[in-house]
Protein backbone atom coordinates (compact mmCIF):
# COMPACT_ATOMS: atom_id res chain seq x y z
CA UNK A 1 0.00 0.00 0.00
CA UNK A 2 2.65 2.19 1.03
CA UNK A 3 4.82 1.83 -2.33
CA UNK A 4 1.53 2.74 -4.31
CA UNK A 5 0.62 5.92 -2.69
CA UNK A 6 4.38 6.12 -3.40
CA UNK A 7 4.19 5.56 -7.10
CA UNK A 8 1.13 7.89 -7.55
CA UNK A 9 2.86 10.64 -5.28
CA UNK A 10 5.49 10.46 -7.52
CA UNK A 11 3.37 10.55 -10.97
CA UNK A 12 1.42 13.69 -9.12
CA UNK A 13 4.92 15.67 -9.01
CA UNK A 14 5.80 14.48 -12.20
CA UNK A 15 2.49 15.80 -13.88
CA UNK A 16 2.91 19.38 -12.00
CA UNK A 17 6.59 19.60 -12.95
CA UNK A 18 5.95 19.11 -17.05
CA UNK A 19 2.71 21.58 -16.63
CA UNK A 20 4.66 23.77 -15.06
CA UNK A 21 7.68 23.93 -17.54
CA UNK A 22 5.00 24.02 -20.23
CA UNK A 23 3.49 27.03 -18.62
CA UNK A 24 6.33 28.75 -17.95
CA UNK A 25 7.83 28.90 -21.05
CA UNK A 26 4.50 29.50 -22.78
CA UNK A 27 4.28 32.91 -19.95
CA UNK A 28 7.74 34.15 -20.95
CA UNK A 29 6.72 33.98 -24.33
CA UNK A 30 3.34 36.06 -23.69
CA UNK A 31 5.43 38.22 -21.51
CA UNK A 32 7.75 39.03 -25.01
CA UNK A 33 5.06 39.82 -27.05
CA UNK A 34 5.11 43.03 -25.21
CA UNK A 35 8.46 44.05 -27.19
CA UNK A 36 6.90 43.15 -30.13
CA UNK A 37 4.05 45.54 -29.46
CA UNK A 38 6.90 48.46 -28.52
CA UNK A 39 8.07 47.92 -31.74
CA UNK A 40 5.50 47.78 -34.09
CA UNK A 41 4.10 50.96 -32.66
CA UNK A 42 7.27 52.64 -32.65
CA UNK A 43 7.76 52.02 -36.46
CA UNK A 44 3.79 52.85 -37.16
CA UNK A 45 4.60 56.42 -35.70
CA UNK A 46 6.93 59.52 -36.24
CA UNK A 47 10.29 59.17 -35.06
CA UNK A 48 9.19 62.66 -32.80
CA UNK A 49 6.94 60.15 -30.70
CA UNK A 50 8.99 57.21 -30.89
CA UNK A 51 10.19 56.89 -27.37
CA UNK A 52 6.67 58.32 -25.77
CA UNK A 53 5.53 54.79 -27.20
CA UNK A 54 8.12 52.54 -25.81
CA UNK A 55 7.29 54.56 -22.26
CA UNK A 56 3.66 53.65 -23.02
CA UNK A 57 4.22 49.79 -23.57
CA UNK A 58 6.80 49.61 -20.12
CA UNK A 59 3.97 51.42 -18.51
CA UNK A 60 1.48 48.79 -19.65
CA UNK A 61 3.77 46.41 -17.76
CA UNK A 62 5.02 48.04 -14.50
CA UNK A 63 1.81 49.89 -13.57
CA UNK A 64 -0.57 47.39 -15.40
CA UNK A 65 1.51 44.40 -13.85
CA UNK A 66 1.09 45.88 -9.79
CA UNK A 67 -2.20 46.55 -10.62
CA UNK A 68 -2.64 43.19 -12.33
CA UNK A 69 -1.13 41.78 -8.97
CA UNK A 70 -2.94 44.14 -6.32
CA UNK A 71 -6.09 43.36 -6.90
CA UNK A 72 -7.01 42.24 -10.97
CA UNK A 73 -6.25 38.63 -10.33
CA UNK A 74 -8.50 38.72 -7.49
CA UNK A 75 -11.14 39.93 -9.23
CA UNK A 76 -10.77 37.67 -12.30
CA UNK A 77 -10.21 34.56 -10.28
CA UNK A 78 -11.47 34.59 -6.61
CA UNK A 79 -14.52 32.94 -5.64
CA UNK A 80 -16.90 34.51 -8.11
CA UNK A 81 -20.72 35.16 -8.07
CA UNK A 82 -20.76 35.12 -11.56
CA UNK A 83 -19.57 38.61 -12.24
CA UNK A 84 -17.04 39.66 -10.05
CA UNK A 85 -14.94 38.51 -6.81
CA UNK A 86 -13.79 40.27 -4.54
CA UNK A 87 -10.26 38.96 -3.60
CA UNK A 88 -6.60 40.69 -3.42
CA UNK A 89 -3.39 39.40 -4.25
CA UNK A 90 -2.47 35.81 -5.28
CA UNK A 91 -5.27 33.39 -3.26
CA UNK A 92 -3.81 30.25 -2.22
CA UNK A 93 -7.54 28.86 -2.51
CA UNK A 94 -8.10 25.88 -5.51
CA UNK A 95 -9.56 28.59 -8.03
CA UNK A 96 -11.62 25.39 -9.63
CA UNK A 97 -9.84 25.37 -12.84
CA UNK A 98 -8.60 22.42 -12.19
CA UNK A 99 -5.31 23.93 -12.48
CA UNK A 100 -1.73 21.50 -12.09
CA UNK A 101 0.38 24.30 -11.69
CA UNK A 102 1.11 26.71 -8.96
CA UNK A 103 -1.52 29.78 -8.87
CA UNK A 104 1.42 32.05 -8.86
CA UNK A 105 2.80 30.85 -11.93
CA UNK A 106 -0.94 30.79 -13.22
CA UNK A 107 -0.99 34.71 -12.55
CA UNK A 108 2.38 34.88 -14.42
CA UNK A 109 0.74 33.83 -17.06
CA UNK A 110 -2.62 35.64 -16.70
CA UNK A 111 -0.34 38.73 -16.30
CA UNK A 112 0.40 38.47 -19.70
CA UNK A 113 -2.72 38.62 -20.96
CA UNK A 114 -3.12 41.58 -19.40
CA UNK A 115 -1.03 43.36 -20.62
CA UNK A 116 -1.60 42.66 -23.81
CA UNK A 117 -4.67 43.98 -23.56
CA UNK A 118 -3.88 46.93 -22.49
CA UNK A 119 -1.01 47.46 -25.40
CA UNK A 120 -3.47 47.32 -27.55
CA UNK A 121 -4.54 50.79 -26.05
CA UNK A 122 -1.89 52.01 -26.16
CA UNK A 123 -1.04 52.42 -30.07
CA UNK A 124 -4.86 53.59 -30.68
CA UNK A 125 -3.33 56.92 -28.59
CA UNK A 126 0.15 56.95 -29.91
CA UNK A 127 1.32 60.43 -30.67
CA UNK A 128 -0.96 62.66 -28.86
CA UNK A 129 -1.97 61.19 -24.80
CA UNK A 130 -0.88 62.69 -21.73
CA UNK A 131 1.56 59.91 -20.35
CA UNK A 132 0.85 60.20 -16.45
CA UNK A 133 -2.99 60.26 -17.75
CA UNK A 134 -2.39 56.71 -19.28
CA UNK A 135 -0.68 55.36 -16.24
CA UNK A 136 -3.73 56.14 -14.68
CA UNK A 137 -5.86 54.77 -17.29
CA UNK A 138 -3.75 51.34 -17.49
CA UNK A 139 -4.01 50.84 -13.40
CA UNK A 140 -7.67 51.29 -13.45
CA UNK A 141 -8.05 48.81 -16.84
CA UNK A 142 -5.77 46.17 -14.81
CA UNK A 143 -7.13 46.10 -11.45
CA UNK A 144 -10.69 46.19 -12.57
CA UNK A 145 -11.88 46.47 -16.34
CA UNK A 146 -10.08 43.73 -17.65
CA UNK A 147 -10.51 41.63 -14.49
CA UNK A 148 -14.19 41.83 -14.51
CA UNK A 149 -14.48 40.30 -18.13
CA UNK A 150 -12.05 37.42 -17.63
CA UNK A 151 -14.02 36.64 -14.53
CA UNK A 152 -17.23 36.74 -16.85
CA UNK A 153 -15.08 34.49 -19.73
CA UNK A 154 -12.62 32.27 -17.44
CA UNK A 155 -13.99 32.39 -14.18
CA UNK A 156 -15.59 28.91 -13.84
CA UNK A 157 -18.27 30.20 -12.03
CA UNK A 158 -18.53 33.58 -14.81
CA UNK A 159 -21.71 34.04 -16.11
CA UNK A 160 -20.17 33.25 -19.44
CA UNK A 161 -18.40 30.74 -18.35
CA UNK A 162 -21.46 28.76 -17.57
CA UNK A 163 -23.15 29.10 -20.72
CA UNK A 164 -20.49 27.34 -22.85
CA UNK A 165 -18.71 30.49 -23.87
CA UNK A 166 -15.87 29.65 -25.77
CA UNK A 167 -12.96 31.83 -26.02
CA UNK A 168 -10.13 30.03 -25.75
CA UNK A 169 -7.05 32.39 -25.28
CA UNK A 170 -9.03 35.79 -25.18
CA UNK A 171 -10.56 36.89 -28.81
CA UNK A 172 -13.35 38.76 -26.72
CA UNK A 173 -11.88 39.02 -23.04
CA UNK A 174 -8.35 40.34 -24.34
CA UNK A 175 -8.71 41.75 -28.26
CA UNK A 176 -12.06 42.58 -27.96
CA UNK A 177 -11.67 44.26 -24.76
CA UNK A 178 -8.57 45.99 -25.73
CA UNK A 179 -9.78 47.20 -29.17
CA UNK A 180 -13.35 48.82 -27.86
CA UNK A 181 -10.88 50.60 -25.36
CA UNK A 182 -8.46 51.90 -28.11
CA UNK A 183 -11.50 53.04 -29.90
CA UNK A 184 -12.90 54.69 -27.36
CA UNK A 185 -9.78 56.29 -26.39
CA UNK A 186 -9.28 57.72 -29.74
CA UNK A 187 -12.64 58.91 -30.35
CA UNK A 188 -12.05 60.61 -26.82
CA UNK A 189 -8.99 61.87 -27.55
CA UNK A 190 -9.27 63.20 -31.11
CA UNK A 191 -7.29 62.78 -34.27
CA UNK A 192 -3.30 63.88 -34.15
CA UNK A 193 -3.34 67.48 -35.46
CA UNK A 194 -3.31 67.38 -39.52
CA UNK A 195 -4.74 64.19 -39.80
CA UNK A 196 -7.55 65.42 -41.35
CA UNK A 197 -7.84 69.09 -43.14
CA UNK A 198 -11.16 69.82 -44.91
CA UNK A 199 -12.78 66.43 -44.64
CA UNK A 200 -9.21 65.13 -46.12
CA UNK A 201 -7.51 62.21 -44.84
CA UNK A 202 -3.76 63.13 -44.60
CA UNK A 203 -1.45 59.95 -44.61
CA UNK A 204 1.34 59.75 -41.95
CA UNK A 205 4.36 57.31 -42.53
CA UNK A 206 5.27 55.45 -40.05
CA UNK A 207 8.57 56.32 -39.52
CA UNK A 208 10.54 53.00 -39.58
CA UNK A 209 8.77 50.06 -41.05
CA UNK A 210 11.57 47.45 -40.31
CA UNK A 211 10.99 47.97 -36.90
CA UNK A 212 7.17 47.51 -37.17
CA UNK A 213 7.49 44.29 -38.97
CA UNK A 214 10.33 43.28 -36.41
CA UNK A 215 7.31 43.90 -33.89
CA UNK A 216 4.87 42.00 -35.92
CA UNK A 217 7.39 39.14 -35.67
CA UNK A 218 7.75 38.97 -32.55
CA UNK A 219 4.03 39.17 -31.66
CA UNK A 220 3.74 36.17 -33.88
CA UNK A 221 6.09 34.68 -32.09
CA UNK A 222 4.80 35.18 -28.66
CA UNK A 223 1.31 34.19 -30.04
CA UNK A 224 2.33 30.40 -30.26
CA UNK A 225 2.97 31.13 -26.27
CA UNK A 226 -0.71 32.90 -26.34
CA UNK A 227 -2.71 30.00 -27.73
CA UNK A 228 -1.13 26.85 -27.02
CA UNK A 229 -0.08 28.01 -23.14
CA UNK A 230 -4.00 28.64 -22.97
CA UNK A 231 -4.15 24.34 -22.47
CA UNK A 232 -2.48 25.42 -18.80
CA UNK A 233 -0.52 22.41 -18.72
CA UNK A 234 0.84 19.31 -21.40
CA UNK A 235 -0.37 16.67 -19.46
CA UNK A 236 -3.30 14.85 -21.43
CA UNK A 237 -3.47 18.19 -23.51
CA UNK A 238 -0.53 17.37 -25.99
CA UNK A 239 -2.98 16.33 -28.80
CA UNK A 240 -4.82 19.69 -28.60
CA UNK A 241 -1.27 21.74 -28.15
CA UNK A 242 -0.64 20.71 -31.35
CA UNK A 243 -4.47 21.45 -32.85
CA UNK A 244 -4.07 24.88 -31.50
CA UNK A 245 -0.68 25.65 -32.82
CA UNK A 246 -1.43 24.47 -35.95
CA UNK A 247 -4.10 26.35 -36.19
CA UNK A 248 -2.76 29.53 -35.19
CA UNK A 249 -0.24 29.42 -37.75
CA UNK A 250 -2.64 28.34 -40.59
CA UNK A 251 -4.93 31.64 -39.61
CA UNK A 252 -1.88 33.92 -39.37
CA UNK A 253 -0.85 32.72 -42.49
CA UNK A 254 -3.99 32.99 -44.68
CA UNK A 255 -4.36 36.42 -42.93
CA UNK A 256 -1.32 37.52 -44.77
CA UNK A 257 -2.32 36.22 -48.01
CA UNK A 258 -5.73 38.00 -47.97
CA UNK A 259 -4.50 41.42 -46.99
CA UNK A 260 -1.40 40.64 -49.71
CA UNK A 261 -3.83 40.02 -52.12
CA UNK A 262 -6.87 42.41 -51.59
CA UNK A 263 -4.39 45.71 -51.21
CA UNK A 264 -2.14 44.69 -54.69
CA UNK A 265 -5.84 44.88 -56.52
CA UNK A 266 -7.41 47.25 -54.52
CA UNK A 267 -4.23 49.88 -54.51
CA UNK A 268 -2.05 48.38 -57.06
CA UNK A 269 0.96 47.68 -54.94
CA UNK A 270 0.66 45.22 -51.85
CA UNK A 271 0.66 47.37 -48.81
CA UNK A 272 3.30 45.81 -46.53
CA UNK A 273 2.00 47.87 -43.45
CA UNK A 274 -1.45 46.21 -43.83
CA UNK A 275 0.14 43.00 -44.94
CA UNK A 276 1.48 42.98 -41.01
CA UNK A 277 -2.29 43.81 -39.68
CA UNK A 278 -3.40 41.11 -41.88
CA UNK A 279 -1.21 38.55 -40.31
CA UNK A 280 -2.09 39.71 -36.75
CA UNK A 281 -5.87 39.75 -37.50
CA UNK A 282 -5.59 36.61 -38.31
CA UNK A 283 -3.96 35.78 -35.34
CA UNK A 284 -6.63 37.67 -33.41
CA UNK A 285 -9.59 35.94 -34.98
CA UNK A 286 -8.39 32.25 -34.36
CA UNK A 287 -7.57 33.16 -30.75
CA UNK A 288 -11.28 32.38 -29.93
CA UNK A 289 -11.68 28.84 -31.71
CA UNK A 290 -8.33 27.74 -31.68
CA UNK A 291 -9.30 24.53 -29.56
CA UNK A 292 -12.75 23.77 -31.48
CA UNK A 293 -12.02 24.62 -35.16
CA UNK A 294 -10.05 22.69 -38.05
CA UNK A 295 -7.26 23.38 -39.93
CA UNK A 296 -9.43 24.24 -42.86
CA UNK A 297 -11.90 26.34 -40.79
CA UNK A 298 -8.91 28.07 -39.14
CA UNK A 299 -7.28 29.08 -43.25
CA UNK A 300 -10.92 30.78 -43.42
CA UNK A 301 -11.37 31.94 -40.61
CA UNK A 302 -7.49 34.06 -41.36
CA UNK A 303 -8.92 34.68 -45.02
CA UNK A 304 -11.86 36.50 -43.90
CA UNK A 305 -9.48 38.32 -40.80
CA UNK A 306 -7.33 39.72 -43.74
CA UNK A 307 -9.63 41.37 -45.95
CA UNK A 308 -12.05 42.17 -42.89
CA UNK A 309 -8.55 44.35 -41.37
CA UNK A 310 -8.24 46.24 -44.69
CA UNK A 311 -11.99 47.52 -44.69
CA UNK A 312 -12.13 48.34 -41.08
CA UNK A 313 -8.70 50.50 -41.24
CA UNK A 314 -10.21 52.42 -44.21
CA UNK A 315 -14.14 52.63 -42.34
CA UNK A 316 -12.53 53.92 -38.96
CA UNK A 317 -10.49 56.54 -40.54
CA UNK A 318 -13.10 57.90 -43.07
CA UNK A 319 -15.15 58.33 -39.42
CA UNK A 320 -12.04 60.59 -38.49
CA UNK A 321 -11.15 58.39 -35.83
CA UNK A 322 -7.70 58.34 -35.79
CA UNK A 323 -5.72 55.39 -35.06
CA UNK A 324 -1.80 55.67 -36.38
CA UNK A 325 -1.29 51.52 -35.93
CA UNK A 326 -4.92 49.90 -36.77
CA UNK A 327 -4.63 48.20 -33.08
CA UNK A 328 -9.05 48.75 -33.53
CA UNK A 329 -9.24 47.22 -36.92
CA UNK A 330 -6.89 44.48 -35.85
CA UNK A 331 -7.82 43.87 -32.08
CA UNK A 332 -11.54 44.81 -31.60
CA UNK A 333 -12.77 44.29 -35.07
CA UNK A 334 -11.41 41.09 -35.37
CA UNK A 335 -12.12 40.02 -32.14
CA UNK A 336 -15.16 40.25 -32.45
CA UNK A 337 -15.34 38.38 -35.97
CA UNK A 338 -12.78 35.76 -34.15
CA UNK A 339 -15.71 34.99 -31.23
CA UNK A 340 -18.56 34.90 -33.69
CA UNK A 341 -16.21 32.94 -35.78
CA UNK A 342 -16.70 29.69 -33.22
CA UNK A 343 -20.16 29.91 -33.50
CA UNK A 344 -19.55 29.32 -37.34
CA UNK A 345 -17.12 26.94 -37.21
CA UNK A 346 -16.77 24.91 -34.75
CA UNK A 347 -16.68 21.61 -35.70
CA UNK A 348 -18.54 20.29 -33.17
CA UNK A 349 -21.19 23.21 -32.86
CA UNK A 350 -20.72 25.57 -35.05
CA UNK A 351 -23.76 26.81 -37.85
CA UNK A 352 -21.98 25.63 -40.80
CA UNK A 353 -21.06 22.06 -39.13
CA UNK A 354 -24.88 21.04 -38.19
CA UNK A 355 -24.55 22.61 -34.92
CA UNK A 356 -27.40 24.96 -35.04
CA UNK A 357 -27.22 28.58 -33.52
CA UNK A 358 -27.43 27.89 -30.09
CA UNK A 359 -23.38 28.36 -29.46
CA UNK A 360 -23.56 31.35 -32.21
CA UNK A 361 -25.93 33.25 -30.15
CA UNK A 362 -23.95 32.31 -26.80
CA UNK A 363 -20.60 33.65 -28.83
CA UNK A 364 -22.79 36.95 -30.15
CA UNK A 365 -24.36 37.85 -26.69
CA UNK A 366 -20.95 37.51 -24.54
CA UNK A 367 -18.74 39.44 -27.41
CA UNK A 368 -20.88 42.54 -27.92
CA UNK A 369 -21.68 42.69 -23.76
CA UNK A 370 -17.84 42.91 -23.65
CA UNK A 371 -17.82 45.15 -26.43
CA UNK A 372 -20.29 47.38 -25.30
CA UNK A 373 -18.73 47.29 -21.76
CA UNK A 374 -15.20 48.19 -22.51
CA UNK A 375 -16.50 51.02 -24.96
CA UNK A 376 -18.76 52.68 -22.84
CA UNK A 377 -16.79 52.25 -19.08
CA UNK A 378 -13.48 53.54 -21.57
CA UNK A 379 -15.60 56.36 -22.93
CA UNK A 380 -16.51 57.41 -19.74
CA UNK A 381 -13.33 56.90 -17.58
CA UNK A 382 -11.41 58.73 -20.28
CA UNK A 383 -14.11 61.82 -20.55
CA UNK A 384 -14.04 62.47 -17.00
CA UNK A 385 -9.79 62.16 -16.94
CA UNK A 386 -9.74 64.55 -19.51
CA UNK A 387 -12.22 67.14 -17.43
CA UNK A 388 -10.54 66.78 -13.84
CA UNK A 389 -6.73 65.77 -15.63
CA UNK A 390 -6.34 66.09 -19.08
CA UNK A 391 -5.74 63.89 -21.91
CA UNK A 392 -4.01 65.18 -24.09
CA UNK A 393 -0.81 67.03 -24.61
CA UNK A 394 -0.11 70.37 -25.57
CA UNK A 395 -0.80 71.70 -29.25
CA UNK A 396 3.27 73.07 -28.93
CA UNK A 397 4.14 69.73 -27.02
CA UNK A 398 2.50 68.24 -29.86
CA UNK A 399 3.95 69.47 -32.62
CA UNK A 400 7.14 69.45 -31.17
CA UNK A 401 7.30 65.63 -30.64
CA UNK A 402 6.47 64.12 -26.87
CA UNK A 403 9.88 63.29 -27.09
CA UNK A 404 11.64 65.93 -27.18
CA UNK A 405 8.82 68.49 -25.16
CA UNK A 406 7.81 65.56 -22.21
CA UNK A 407 10.81 62.84 -21.88
CA UNK A 408 13.84 65.14 -22.99
CA UNK A 409 15.45 62.64 -25.40
CA UNK A 410 15.33 61.57 -28.77
CA UNK A 411 14.93 58.22 -30.59
CA UNK A 412 17.66 58.94 -32.66
CA UNK A 413 20.21 61.21 -31.65
CA UNK A 414 22.34 62.69 -34.31
CA UNK A 415 26.36 62.97 -34.38
CA UNK A 416 27.73 60.12 -32.37
CA UNK B 1 38.67 77.23 -56.78
CA UNK B 2 35.41 76.63 -57.28
CA UNK B 3 32.57 74.62 -55.09
CA UNK B 4 30.18 72.25 -57.37
CA UNK B 5 26.71 71.28 -56.17
CA UNK B 6 24.78 68.78 -58.18
CA UNK B 7 21.55 67.92 -57.21
CA UNK B 8 20.92 64.16 -59.17
CA UNK B 9 18.79 61.35 -59.02
CA UNK B 10 20.03 58.83 -56.28
CA UNK B 11 20.51 55.60 -58.64
CA UNK B 12 23.37 57.70 -60.32
CA UNK B 13 25.37 58.50 -57.22
CA UNK B 14 27.14 55.26 -58.08
CA UNK B 15 28.22 56.05 -61.78
CA UNK B 16 28.94 60.05 -60.85
CA UNK B 17 31.24 58.90 -58.29
CA UNK B 18 33.07 56.71 -60.11
CA UNK B 19 33.38 59.03 -63.04
CA UNK B 20 34.57 61.37 -60.82
CA UNK B 21 37.44 59.38 -59.36
CA UNK B 22 38.22 58.41 -63.02
CA UNK B 23 38.73 61.84 -63.74
CA UNK B 24 41.34 62.62 -60.65
CA UNK B 25 38.40 64.47 -58.73
CA UNK B 26 38.05 61.75 -55.71
CA UNK B 27 36.95 63.93 -52.87
CA UNK B 28 33.51 64.60 -52.88
CA UNK B 29 30.53 65.00 -50.31
CA UNK B 30 27.33 63.54 -50.90
CA UNK B 31 23.93 64.59 -48.79
CA UNK B 32 20.64 63.30 -48.83
CA UNK B 33 17.66 65.62 -50.12
CA UNK B 34 14.35 66.17 -50.47
CA UNK B 35 13.11 68.85 -53.46
CA UNK B 36 11.13 69.78 -55.82
CA UNK B 37 12.22 71.02 -59.50
CA UNK B 38 9.78 70.87 -62.84
CA UNK B 39 8.82 67.25 -61.97
CA UNK B 40 5.56 66.57 -61.03
CA UNK B 41 4.04 65.93 -57.81
CA UNK B 42 2.95 62.00 -57.55
CA UNK B 43 0.33 60.24 -55.16
CA UNK B 44 1.01 56.72 -53.34
CA UNK B 45 -1.58 54.34 -51.17
CA UNK B 46 -0.50 54.16 -47.53
CA UNK B 47 -2.96 52.24 -45.34
CA UNK B 48 -6.00 53.15 -48.32
CA UNK B 49 -5.54 56.73 -47.35
CA UNK B 50 -3.86 58.81 -50.45
CA UNK B 51 -0.77 60.27 -49.58
CA UNK B 52 0.75 63.03 -52.11
CA UNK B 53 4.47 63.59 -52.18
CA UNK B 54 5.30 66.47 -53.74
CA UNK B 55 9.44 66.47 -52.66
CA UNK B 56 11.03 63.93 -54.49
CA UNK B 57 14.15 62.34 -53.04
CA UNK B 58 17.44 63.51 -54.67
CA UNK B 59 20.95 63.57 -53.71
CA UNK B 60 23.43 66.43 -53.50
CA UNK B 61 27.37 66.04 -54.12
CA UNK B 62 29.35 69.04 -53.15
CA UNK B 63 33.00 69.07 -54.19
CA UNK B 64 35.55 71.69 -54.30
CA UNK B 65 37.73 71.89 -57.17
CA UNK B 66 40.55 73.88 -59.09
CA UNK B 67 39.74 76.28 -61.95
CA UNK B 68 41.59 74.04 -64.32
CA UNK B 69 39.15 70.97 -62.75
CA UNK B 70 36.04 72.86 -63.12
CA UNK B 71 34.80 71.93 -66.61
CA UNK B 72 35.72 68.48 -66.35
CA UNK B 73 33.96 67.61 -63.29
CA UNK B 74 30.57 69.54 -64.66
CA UNK B 75 31.40 67.27 -67.49
CA UNK B 76 31.47 64.06 -65.74
CA UNK B 77 27.98 64.54 -63.66
CA UNK B 78 26.18 65.42 -66.78
CA UNK B 79 27.65 62.55 -68.72
CA UNK B 80 26.72 60.38 -65.68
CA UNK B 81 23.65 61.54 -64.24
CA UNK B 82 21.46 62.12 -67.25
CA UNK B 83 18.32 60.51 -68.37
CA UNK B 84 17.48 63.17 -70.49
CA UNK B 85 14.11 63.55 -68.69
CA UNK B 86 13.06 66.44 -66.75
CA UNK B 87 14.08 65.30 -63.04
CA UNK B 88 17.57 64.63 -64.09
CA UNK B 89 18.69 67.27 -61.49
CA UNK B 90 20.36 70.16 -61.68
CA UNK B 91 24.20 71.54 -60.98
CA UNK B 92 24.97 74.97 -59.59
CA UNK B 93 28.69 76.08 -59.39
CA UNK B 94 30.09 78.67 -56.45
CA UNK B 95 33.31 81.03 -55.97
CA UNK B 96 35.52 78.99 -52.39
CA UNK B 97 37.67 81.60 -50.67
CA UNK B 98 39.57 79.32 -48.97
CA UNK B 99 39.97 76.20 -48.23
CA UNK B 100 41.89 74.80 -45.35
CA UNK B 101 43.19 70.86 -44.73
CA UNK B 102 42.72 70.45 -40.92
CA UNK B 103 45.19 68.09 -40.81
CA UNK B 104 48.69 69.72 -42.65
CA UNK B 105 47.05 73.02 -42.01
CA UNK B 106 47.92 73.83 -45.38
CA UNK B 107 45.61 76.09 -47.01
CA UNK B 108 44.77 77.77 -51.01
CA UNK B 109 44.58 75.37 -53.90
CA UNK B 110 47.25 73.01 -52.48
CA UNK B 111 44.50 71.88 -50.21
CA UNK B 112 42.23 70.26 -52.19
CA UNK B 113 44.63 68.56 -54.13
Amino acid sequence: MEEINEVILQQSEMVHAIDTVWVALCAALIFLMEGGFALLEAGFIRAKNAMSIIAKVIIDVTFGGIAFYLCGFGIAYGISNGWVAFDLGITDQDLGLGLTVSNKLFWFIQLGFAMAAISIVSGAVAERMKVWSYAVFVFIFCAIMYPLVANWVWNPNGWLAKQGFNDFAGSAAVHAMGGFAALASAIVLGPRLGKYRGGKIIAIPGHNLPLAAVGAFILWFGWFGFNPGSTLGAVGKWDMIGQVATNTFLASAAGGISTMIYTYFRYGTIDITMVINGVLAGLVAITAGCNVVGPNAAIIIGLIAGVLVDFAVVVIDRRHIDDPVGAIAVHGINGLFGTIAVGLFATEKGLFFGGGTHQLMIQLMGVTTIAAFSFSVTFMIMSLMKKLIGIRVSREEELAGIDAASFGVEAYSTFE
Amino acid sequence: MKKVEAIIRPSKLDAVQIGLKNANIPCLTVVPVKGIGLQKSYSESYRGAEQTKVLQTRVMIICVVSDENLDTCIDVIMENASENEVGDGKIFVYDVLDAIRISTKVRGSEAIR
